[in-house]
């Protein structure tokens, strides 16, 4: 199956999977190497972010320009995987909230303070600025900074924390 | 930009000489951020020392490591370097990396869903000097060292004096871009409402005394009840007095009792109308405050601000203080009263039963205060449920060609169906507890009455053996005042929310007061009369938000009389260079001269009176067509209007309107076409005589026909004035006498048509790509 479009020049070829190598540098950069090309420095960046985690990958070169989609990633060879789930896995950080402390509500702001899976933290929302859900059922919550919080299932949480968020989410 | 300043800084936040707008930013950064508000002193040694003691102009929290877990290390900059500190949290130790700011070529910036990783590069494809992640909240904080990095790459330099106040802005940015203050308490809130009443404060002590009054002769009337039966009714039935004597009394209170609701009606007549006025005088200073202020601010302030919460501000919170100080001040100080009132003459009355009666009191305040804020949640719930009703509306009203060409009615009939059933849910849920509620506490209230009842009625068969008689007088007398407890608990029970609500919109309008005009008034404004419309850039840069660099060095030399034409793809910077001319903002650094004087110290009224602007939209106001042509100058003649309408190739169009120069236009007025309302603005602006002409896409949204009458007026208007000219459609420019071309910020290129042409870069590429367009639809 033909997981990969190559894309130079504005030309769109078709190229079988195991004709890219994915490694990362020294430092971490992605790279990709096509046979008979040079190892090109690219970033990775997920088509539907929140509904396909493996699926749909745009590879960019440093320029912002699509090198190649890749479709599925289980069709890449482990170790250009491996490479690329590690450079998606920089771009991807949310919090976690794990529990609800308190939710305040300010002047034009609203102050959450939570437990994420980073430890305590505190942000704020605009008052307008509702939880969005996602068809998975997972929440995220957007602050003043444009930080994501994601709270997976609510069903996880303890009552008290389902208390706060009743009023946010459905 | 100045010398570098050092700046003792201890571990507690004190930010020496601090300005009032650092130390809120300094609050605020403490206050909604778990992060220090400037950099542990012990940190900042380290890394000097270790940059050989350079002074830190700008740094930043890096706020998460490697392996995307927070942490707390830092990022500075100093004259020569960019450090990154690593406090090691087990020993105090801090380690230091070092890179010569000469050696950083490239910045890359991954920007992910929260996080950015940033790698500082020697060479675009060597490996990185260094990979920085962080959260988005210290984007902005990073992205000033990115800047001050890539003017370096770019061969300018830029030196920062305040590391601790750029630091303190930029965490705060976010929180403040939403809230502009750190929240006062409530408390801090009403006192400085109140202060809007120091004006009327004569009127405001008698409106006040009024309404103590009325209250006072409010509990008089039952004390009347009891007089009439203790001492005329009962004495009178015993015998002990004769019936005229009787009657008499009775005349008597009846004529007191009618006196009382006389008075007290005079005094509620004087208190409510007293108020009102009051409140209405509050009102209008306020909204003659907020909007001469709202005039003052910056084009950067209303672009940040959404149009409609400014106008609600004025009109809209403005009322509801009105309301606030009109009735709910005087109810809430009136229901105290009539409480503290209230228990004295009952427990002067007789303690026992009074005091039965006043102690529930507070614990019923208490349960209405314990209420109103559990309700809080459900509230927020159904303003969700509501936001997400009238979104669709907003969605689909301006959207209806779509959802109709798409025959998606029944769609969209149906997604608002559910959210109004979600609506009506939520709502009623709200209903339901609220009707729960109230009842309980009227229960509690007849429960109190009842007992009141238990305990008085054995008191009141006194047959000698009760030591405590009660007279039926003061039995009645209770009773009556009992009435007189639901009315002032519930006002006190709601105060609450209406406290709530009179803040919130005390806030919004204080937010504004509070907002100082951005731009720097200079003390020594130099009146520039007439113009000869010189203007210079000398490394211009600038930026809206402080992220992205709108405009990088921009130098040029501009003479009177010149006109210009600026080109360049849409984002590059051309409107922004026509904005920074009439200082509609303050560029971020660099140097613009109006006839060699720095325009900070530019008298700006007199200034912008002689500059002209036709913008691509041209706004026209409410009013006549007469009226919009002359706005800015009120005293041209007529011979001057239609001379300039003429020019403008416009009096003719005027001169066939139904009212002609006197034909309402603007909103809910006639309703004229792009190019004619265009050439009412080139008018406006011929009749202003300006020396500094701005055209900005004056052409670029009419027809052929429209467009060519309009070119017909700007070359009039052109004429002997200096001329800065933006148009997507090269042709128009070819007048100019030299061209600008920008490109991402940058003045890429210069010269003539023809000069530019031969030098095949953009101008050229974007000139043939417009004949192969015209090329193609030129059939």
């Amino acid at each position: 199956m033909v997981c990969m479009r190559f894309n130079i020049g504005g030309v769109i070829r078709g190229a079988e999977m195991n004709l890219f190598k994915f490694s990362k540098n020294q430092h971490g950069q992605l790279q990709v190497l096509r046979e008979g090309n040079m190892l090109l420095s690219v970033k990775p960046k997920r088509c539907f972010p929140w509904g396909e985690q493996n699926r749909y990958i745009s590879i960019r070169d440093m320029e912002n320009n699509e090198v190649t989609l890749v479709q599925n990633l289980d069709d890449l060879d482990e170790d250009s995987r491996q490479a690329v789930g590690d450079a998606l896995n920089e771009t991807s950080f949310v919090f976690t909230i794990e529990r609800i402390v308190d939710i305040e509500t300010e002047f034009e702001i609203r102050v959450w303070h939570v437990i994420t899976d980073q430890g305590e933290y505190h942000f704020q929302t605009k008052l307008d600025e509702w939880p969005m859900k996602l068809e998975q059922g997972q929440f995220i919550i957007k602050d003043v900074a444009g930080n994501l919080y994601s709270v997976a299932d609510i069903d996880s949480l303890d009552e008290r924390s389902r208390r706060f968020l009743w009023a946010y989410l459905d | 930009m100045s010398a570098i300043k050092a700046n003792a800084v201890t571990d507690k936040v004190v930010v020496p000489n601090a300005n009032d707008t650092t130390k809120s930013n300094v609050r605020m950064v403490e206050r909604y951020t778990d992060q220090p508000a400037v950099m542990p002193e012990y940190i900042r040694r380290e890394l000097e020392a270790e940059c050989n003691n350079e002074l830190v102009q700008l740094y930043a929290l890096v706020d998460l490591n490697a392996v995307m877990q927070l942490s707390q290390n830092w990022m500075a900059i100093t004259d020569n370097f960019l450090a990154i500190a690593t406090p090691h949290a087990d020993n105090g130790a801090v380690s230091v990396q070092r890179i010569a700011r000469a050696s950083i070529k490239a910045l890359d910036d991954q920007p992910g869903l929260s996080s950015t990783v940033l790698s500082l590069l020697a060479k675009p494809d060597d490996p990185a000097l260094a990979v920085l992640r962080y959260t988005h909240r210290q984007r902005q904080a990073v992205e000033n060292i990115k800047f001050v990095i890539q003017q370096q790459i770019s061969g300018y330099t830029t030196r920062h004096d305040d590391a601790d106040s750029a630091y303190a802005a930029a965490t705060a940015e976010a929180v403040k871009n939403a809230q502009a203050s750190v929240s006062n308490t409530r408390l801090a809130v009403v006192l400085r409402l109140m202060t809007y009443l120091y004006p009327y404060r004569f009127r405001v002590a008698v409106g006040m005394l009024a309404a103590f009054i009325m209250t006072g002769l409010t509990l008089l009337s039952p004390y009347l009840t009891k007089y009439i039966i203790d001492d005329v009714y009962q004495p009178f039935s015993k015998g002990a007095i004769s019936r005229d004597t009787a009657i008499e009394l009775s005349g008597i209170v009846i004529a007191i009792l009618a006196f009382v609701y006389l008075l007290r009606e005079i005094n509620h007549w004087i208190r409510l109308r007293l108020m009102s006025i009051i409140g209405e005088h509050v009102a209008h200073d306020i909204r003659r405050e907020l909007y001469s202020h709202m005039q003052k601010l910056s084009i950067s302030f209303f672009s940040r601000k959404q149009t409609g919460s400014l106008i609600s501000r004025v009109s809209h919170d403005t009322d509801r203080l009105w309301d606030f100080l009109a009735f709910g001040v005087v109810e809430v100080t009136l229901s105290i009263a009539m409480l503290i009132g209230l228990s004295v003459v009952l427990i002067t009355l007789d303690w026992r039963l009074g005091l039965l009666m006043t102690v529930p009191v507070p614990i019923l305040l208490a349960a209405f205060v314990i209420h109103s804020r559990s309700m809080k949640r459900y509230f927020v719930r159904a303003w969700r449920k509501w936001s997400s009703l009238t979104e669709v509306l907003t969605d689909t009203i301006p959207g209806i060609r779509v959802v109709k060409a798409f025959n998606q009615e029944d769609r969209e009939i149906k997604r608002f169906n559910e959210h109004n059933a979600n609506c009506l849910n939520d709502f009623n849920y709200i209903h339901t507890i609220w009707t729960r509620f109230w009842p309980r506490i009227i229960f509690a209230l007849h429960f109190i009455v009842v007992m009141v009842w238990v305990f008085a009625i054995p008191r009141l068969f006194s047959d000698g053996t009760v030591t405590t008689p009660l007279s039926v007088g003061t039995f009645m007398a209770f009773l009556l005042y009992l009435g007189m407890f639901f009315q002032p608990i519930e006002t006190i029970g709601m105060m609450t929310r209406m406290l709530n609500r009179a803040t919130t919109s005390a806030l919004r309008v204080f937010e504004i007061l509070d907002t100082n005009p951005d731009q720097k008034t200079s003390t020594t404004a130099i009146q520039l009369e007439p113009l000869n419309g010189r203007v210079t850039f000398e490394n211009v840069s600038f930026s809206y938000d402080g992220v992205r660099q709108i405009l990088q060095g921009v130098s040029f030399d501009v003479k009177p009389g010149e006109m210009i034409g600026l080109v360049g793809p849409s984002g590059a910077g051309k409107t922004t260079v026509t904005n920074l001319i009439v200082n509609f903002f303050s560029r971020s650094s660099g140097n613009i001269l109006i006839d060699d004087i720095d325009i900070d110290q530019l008298d700006i009224g007199p200034f912008r009176r002689q500059v002209g602007m036709v913008l691509q939209d041209p706004h026209l106001f409410h009013g006549t067509v007469l009226d919009n042509i002359r706005y800015g100058l009120e005293d041209a003649s007529y011979d001057q209007i239609i001379e300039a309408s003429r020019a403008a190739n416009a009096h003719d169009f005027i001169c066939r309107l139904p009212h002609g120069y006197e034909t309402v236009v603007g909103e809910r007025g006639h309703t004229l076409s792009g190019g004619e309302r265009q050439r009412i603005s080139i008018a406006r602006a011929i009749l202003g005589n300006p020396r500094i002409l701005i055209l900005d896409e004056a052409t670029s949204s009419v027809d052929t026909e429209a467009e060519r009458k309009i070119q017909q007026a700007l070359e009039v208007l052109v004429k002997g004035r200096t001329v800065f000219a933006i148009a997507h459609r090269l042709s128009t420019l070819n007048k100019a006498d030299r061209l600008f071309v920008f490109e991402e910020g940058k003045l890429v290129e210069e010269g003539s048509h023809k000069a530019l042409l031969e030098q095949e870069g953009l101008y050229h590429r974007l000139s043939s790509l417009q004949r192969e367009l015209h090329g193609m639809y030129a059939v």
